[in-house]
């Protein structure tokens, strides 16, 4: 993708209903700070994080083979395996994986998708642990309950002023929220989730108050659109009331699918119009009356086709507002609309999500498991990869677009069903080089056998082979830790002397045997439970067998990453 | 799945002559009936040993019981007759014939469950298939396809999808579309001229080019950049005359047009009017309160309305014809919303509504949109009644002149013409035919005859045998009226009828197989392999082996004199062993047209040149006179290639063959020979000497899946 070059600097973001934005991308917007980027570079967090699993691993990870790389690092840290994932792209057309897609493809250089990962103990459900807070489950499970609540990570770093100078960050979009904040008097509660719609989200960070940013710009310039834009903008929603028809095939939304692509390529290319101001970010006009006749109160309520556009719109503001600095941590929290819900019977949850094998009639004969991964490529395709092109496409110093400055981060609340194996991390960006990049990373420990819990047997099935493929690992906490670390912070703006004790200088039981010794646990979050010790000391306990095979020293550091000569 | 091995054949040119050589090619000829055809067993010859080996295999192992005297009926036959006389097998129906079924227990409730032979073991699958071959090939003009249950059968209709109209229905479309406003000469070229700066991408499908739906970008862009140029063009130098005459269409509530200052009510009439004209049917007002499955209200005349907006007519009209010529409904075929009419007939199968209907039909027989009389009817007539239908179908069937391209399309895809060779001139041709300049202009001459003369007979009263028989001329340009020695042009095409069409001299021409662009190699010296190639794979749909690596090196390492015919040439060529094999199947289809040289001309002799110099030493008669015994059985002789042709319409293979891809072309998507065969037999049954081809194309509007939608 050419960059966007000094001059011509410029973020676009499209509209539903003839909504059309455009920001350009000026360097006095930033603050002093930003204008001495080749010195301290911007880092900004994204997140996109979500309920429910991926369906199964093979719809996530671009392999499940043993990764042709071994490393072993000279601390004493688990060696691991890794490969390029440029490997697994044998032509322009590959897919990384069925829900990875190939919209990420030209960013593969940039990305790290991460395997083995594992939470050291079971939650079942839960609202909080993907990004830190393995408190706040609803009690499916009672091995965590009563763990001391947590700030999420996102709540970390956007209370924390050498990383954010916005004491409004983190932004938070969604239908459920998987953030945590703290009180000023210390009490953890749930972040609240914003459905808003795009463009009235653009205004929120735009013209707040009704006063477009920069405040106190002047003058400026205008440069038309092609004069066809703003009809073929509308034909573009002849199109898709078309494509919402009620007599419409799964066959004919293809067909006019591909079409619309087509002809939003087209769009893209025409040009916006864009006023210019003379200091700050600007922004062309937006078609309100547009907007506000599409006859959608929010986009979380329809159908998947208006969902992933407003997710497109989403990424396109969120990079936009990250190039104007007005925020720093953004997430897009998302539990899967119960609109994606093909099973008569039962809701999404039970209906899908927890019957991963069966065949839904009413789901175009496709089996749950892949249902699942089709529902979360669609957020990939429209939001992540969006974003991240977008981000790509703004160059700042030292060679590196925003993009390498950032890190975008996605996870989910389980890999398969309710397991927490193998839980999915994909990092796109090196936070300013602080990660290397460009690799499938796998911590999975293949010599101590299969993981005794296959990926969470729903069926109370332990010999079920289906979502084998799970081995003891890497605490999952470590990629919170490693996220952390690499945006600046050190372990005093994270880490909680309060929590963990129960793991520290134990000599007894299976995690004595090989954790002897450990003062301080560190790092960030929760290792698992400290009020069921019995799950931990009893042999024939599967957590205690577990607890045994992971090395705590280690748990306050980052994650072990290939070497920057890694190939 | 029945064995349909289609082979290509490779043909090379060498030394003026193709030679063509099939290694073998009976282990090429496919099993099933419908593929090699009925003929296929007598083009192999391998009927006689067939029936031979289907005699020694129930010897062996029925006629312990099927003997004289035995504890069975005797089949102890000597002949093929014996067996249909007694029931046992039906003539090129092998899944009807108990001989058949008995052995491998099809449903059949007269006879026992029980597999034949009864206490012995299954009789092994190479002598089952000789017995299944020997009948499959056996001549049947009956149910063809092996139709089985006619009766319509909501669940096994296709579901249909969204479609991209071809490029020559676009191309038609903005011409019949803008026609109703701008003198259709001006929209011509104004459409062309767009056409031409924006080239779209060519339609590509597999055998009609019409199957193609892919869209691309090249199309999006290509539609765009058409839409902004004719827009641009009519709301700037024809402004007065669109919106006055598609107001005039049904002026509705606006009684008095000013352009200038267009009244709400003329904006909604010129908007209704012209944009369902171009999407095919009404359009979508908020009278029909529809909705999107997210509960979008549809009201596409307020949508369309509102390009007015805030903007002169003139502008107003630019963005109107804009968006419509690219929108879904104008450039894609979608049948959905409210085009569905009736109940569920089963299986998700609805009813399409009569706006849908007659698009189907001009989309496939005019390659078009419909006009304003089909309009008119569409919104008239009950097509719920026969007689409703019946009359829509009969006129859209009866604008000759509006069904010539879809039919000129269907023919030049059938029978390959553009693999009509270019030529490749040099000083022979001058002494061959020293007044034609043989260029791409006559080239495309030849190619446009033969498609206009399949056309004017399918659509004026022409029969399937005219198709290979009719002398009728429609030369008209100096250089194609020298090929053919015709001292007068055809009529007008507007203008032609049976009754005035010019003819060709007697015994001259005979229909499509006789005209110049089937005859033409290319070169100087006339191509009979490629002929009778082209003759046997794309009209006879029989297959060919392909030859052998080296048949080129023996081909040219035979010798032969030069002072002999072209035939004899080829003959000498192909008499090896490793040739004669199936060149025998082969050359006699191309021999019968030696009365036509490598340029097409009729001739009765042929130049011997003089060797390596354009000199003309001698002329040899030419013998088109052919044993076709090979081919179509003993006895069968032609002396031309007019008594080839006659062959030709009567065989079971042509007829099948031009059956499935006439289905194909009006259905837009692949046959399957025995899913469809009870709507191919109906095809099948109008192409003879006495049906009207146009019957033939009735049939397949008739057709109970032509009017039903199945939604996936």
């Amino acid at each position: 993708m050419k960059k966007n070059d000094k001059v011509s600097r410029r973020m676009f973001l499209k509209g539903a209903g003839g909504v059309s934005l455009a920001i350009p991308f000026l360097p006095s917007l930033l603050p002093r700070q930003a204008w001495g980027q080749a010195l301290t570079p911007i880092k900004r967090y994204f997140s996109l994080v979500g309920g429910y699993d991926y369906g199964h691993h093979q719809n996530w990870f671009p392999t499940l083979n043993q990764l042709s790389q071994v490393h072993t690092p000279s601390n004493g840290d688990q060696t691991f395996r890794y490969q390029r994932l440029s490997s697994f792209l044998p032509n322009a057309t590959s897919i990384l994986s069925p829900m990875l897609g190939n919209r990420l493809n030209p960013y593969v250089n940039k990305m790290n998708i991460i395997r083995g990962l594992n939470l050291h103990t079971r939650i079942g459900h839960g609202g909080g642990h993907m990004l830190g807070n393995i408190a706040a489950t609803d009690g499916h499970d009672t091995r965590v309950t009563g763990l001391k609540p947590l700030r999420t990570i996102d709540q970390v770093l956007g209370a924390n002023r050498n990383f954010t100078p916005h004491s409004n960050d983190p932004l938070l979009i969604g239908n459920s929220a998987y953030s945590y904040l703290r009180s000023a008097g210390g009490t953890i509660s749930r972040a609240s989730s914003n459905m808003t719609k795009p463009n009235n989200l653009f205004n929120q960070l735009f013209v707040p108050g009704g006063n477009p940013i920069p405040q106190g710009g002047g003058g400026g310039t205008t440069t038309p659109a092609h004069p066809r834009r703003d009809v073929l903008t509308r034909v573009l929603e002849d199109y898709r009331k078309i494509r919402r028809g009620r007599n419409i095939s799964s066959t004919d939304a293809q067909i006019l699918d591909n079409t619309m692509d087509r002809y939003s390529d087209i769009l893209s290319r025409l040009g916006e119009t864009t006023t210019v101001a003379t200091s700050g970010c600007s922004y062309s006009t937006i078609n309100t009356a547009q907007a506000a006749s599409d006859g959608r109160n929010s986009f979380w309520d329809y159908n998947p086709e208006s969902h992933g556009y407003a997710f497109d719109m989403y990424a396109r503001i969120y990079a936009a507002a990250a190039s104007c600095d007005l925020r720093r941590v953004f997430n897009l929290h998302v539990n899967i609309p119960d609109f994606f819900d093909r099973n008569a019977d039962e809701d999404f949850h039970q209906g899908h999500s927890h019957q991963p094998w069966a065949t839904i009639a009413s789901n175009g004969g496709r089996i749950n498991h892949q249902y699942m991964g089709q529902i979360w490529r669609l957020y990939i395709d429209t939001f992540l990869a969006r974003l991240v092109s977008e981000l790509d496409s703004f160059q700042e110093a030292a060679g590196r677009t925003m993009l390498d400055n950032s890190l975008v981060h996605m996870t989910l609340e389980s890999s398969t069903v309710h397991s927490d194996y193998n839980k999915p991390c994909l990092l796109i960006g090196s936070a300013a080089g602080a990660l290397t990049t460009g690799h499938m990373i796998d911590y999975s420990r293949r010599e101590l056998g299969p993981h005794p819990e296959q990926g969470d047997n729903f069926e109370s099935d332990p010999a079920n082979p289906r979502f084998g493929h799970v081995y003891y690992g890497a605490h999952y906490n470590r990629s919170l830790t490693t996220i952390l670390q690499a945006m600046g912070l050190s372990a005093a703006d994270y880490e909680d002397p309060e929590i963990n004790r129960f793991f520290q200088a134990r000599t007894d039981g299976r995690i004595g045997t090989v954790n002897n010794g450990i003062a301080r646990i560190g790092g960030y979050g929760h290792i698992g439970s400290e009020n069921s010790g019995v799950w931990y000391y009893n042999d024939s306990q599967l957590y205690s067998q577990q607890y045994s095979r992971y090395n705590y020293h280690f748990y306050k550091n980052s994650l072990p990453f290939p070497p920057s000569s890694a190939v | 799945m029945m064995n349909r091995k289609l082979i290509s054949v490779i043909l090379s040119f060498s030394l003026g002559v193709v030679i063509s050589s099939m290694n073998a090619c009976s282990q090429f000829i496919a099993t099933d009936n419908i593929s090699t055809g009925v003929d296929g067993g007598a083009i192999t010859n391998p009927s006689a040993s067939l029936f031979e080996k289907t005699q020694s295999t129930l010897a062996r192992d029925c006629n312990g019981c099927h003997r004289a005297g035995g504890t069975a009926a005797s089949f102890e036959f000597t002949t093929p007759q014996q067996f249909i006389t007694a029931g046992l097998i039906v003539p090129g129906r092998p899944r009807q014939s108990k001989l058949i079924y008995r052995m491998r227990n099809f449903n059949d409730t007269t006879v026992t469950t029980d597999n034949m032979p009864v206490g012995g073991s299954a009789i092994n699958s190479n002598d089952y298939q000789a017995i299944y071959d020997w009948i499959a090939e056996m001549p049947s003009d009956q149910n063809v396809f092996e139709c089985v249950n006619d009766t319509f059968v909501p669940s096994q209709v296709r579901a249909s999808h969204a479609k991209r109209i071809s490029i020559r229905q676009y191309s038609n479309s903005l011409k019949d579309l803008l026609s109703m406003s701008i003198t259709r000469p001006t929209v011509v070229s104004m459409v062309d001229g767009a056409l031409n700066m924006f080239p779209l991408p060519s339609d590509t499908g597999q055998y009609f080019r019409r199957e193609n739906n892919v869209f691309i970008g090249a199309h999006a862009q290509g539609f765009f950049d058409i839409a902004d140029r004719l827009a641009t063009t009519v709301s700037g130098s024809h402004l007065n005359d669109f919106v006055t005459r598609f107001i005039q269409l049904d002026p509705a509530t606006c009684t008095s047009i000013n352009v200038t200052t267009l009244s709400t009510a003329c904006r909604t009439q010129l908007v209704r009017n012209f944009a369902s004209r171009a999407f095919r049917r009404p359009l979508r007002d908020q009278a029909q309160n529809l909705s999107t499955t997210t509960g979008d209200q549809i009201n596409e005349v307020a949508d369309l309305v509102a390009e007015f907006n805030g903007v002169s007519t003139q502008e107003g009209v630019n963005r109107l014809i804009f968006r419509v010529l690219i929108a879904p409904h104008f450039s894609f075929q979608i049948e959905d919303q409210n085009l569905l009419v009736g109940s569920n007939l089963g299986s998700n199968t609805f009813a399409i509504s009569p706006y849908a209907f007659i698009s189907r039909l001009t989309l496939n027989f005019w390659n078009s949109i419909p006009d304003n009389t089909l309009w008119q009817m569409a919104e008239t007539e009950d097509f719920t009644t026969n007689t409703g239908f019946n009359n829509v179908l009969n006129y859209v069937l009866g604008q000759r002149l509006k069904m010539d391209d879809a039919m000129r399309e269907y023919y030049y895809d059938w029978l390959r013409l553009e693999r009509t060779p270019n030529f490749n001139v040099s000083p022979r041709f001058a002494l061959i035919a020293p007044n034609i300049t043989f260029n791409q202009s006559l080239r495309s001459d030849m190619i446009s005859e033969v498609e206009e003369l399949a056309s004017f007979l399918t659509t004026s009263g022409g029969t399937f045998e005219d198709l290979f028989m009719s002398d009728i001329s429609v030369a008209r340009s100096t250089q194609l009226m020298r090929v053919h020695n015709q001292g007068s042009a055809a009529p007008s095409y507007q203008t032609m009828t049976m009754a005035n069409a010019l003819r060709h001299p007697a015994g001259q021409r005979a229909g499509i197989l006789t005209r110049p662009a089937m005859t033409i190699s290319g070169s100087e010296f006339a191509n009979p392999i490629l002929r009778g190639a082209h003759l046997r794979k794309d009209i006879l749909c029989l297959n060919l082996g392909a030859p052998p690596s080296d048949a080129l090196d023996t081909f040219n390492g035979i010798t032969v004199p030069n002072n002999i015919t072209t035939r004899e040439k080829v003959g000498i060529k192909t008499a090896g062993a490793s040739c004669v094999g199936c060149h025998n199947l082969l050359n006699p289809l191309g021999f019968a047209f030696s009365n036509y040289n490598s340029l097409g001309m009729f001739i009765t002799q042929e130049p011997v040149f003089r060797s390596g110099q354009d000199v003309i030493e001698s002329y040899l008669n030419v013998n088109s006179a052919v044993d076709l015994s090979p081919l179509f059985g003993p006895g069968s002789t032609a002396q031309d290639a007019a008594g080839l042709s006659r062959f030709v319409a009567q065989q079971t293979s042509a007829k099948a063959c031009f059956a499935e891809k006439f289905m194909s072309f009006s259905l837009n998507r692949p046959v399957d020979r025995e899913d469809d065969a009870c709507r191919l037999n109906r095809i099948y049954s109008n192409l003879n000497s006495t049906d009207p081809l146009l019957d033939m194309v009735r049939s397949t509007a008739l057709d109970m899946e032509f009017r039903v939608r199945k939604l996936q």
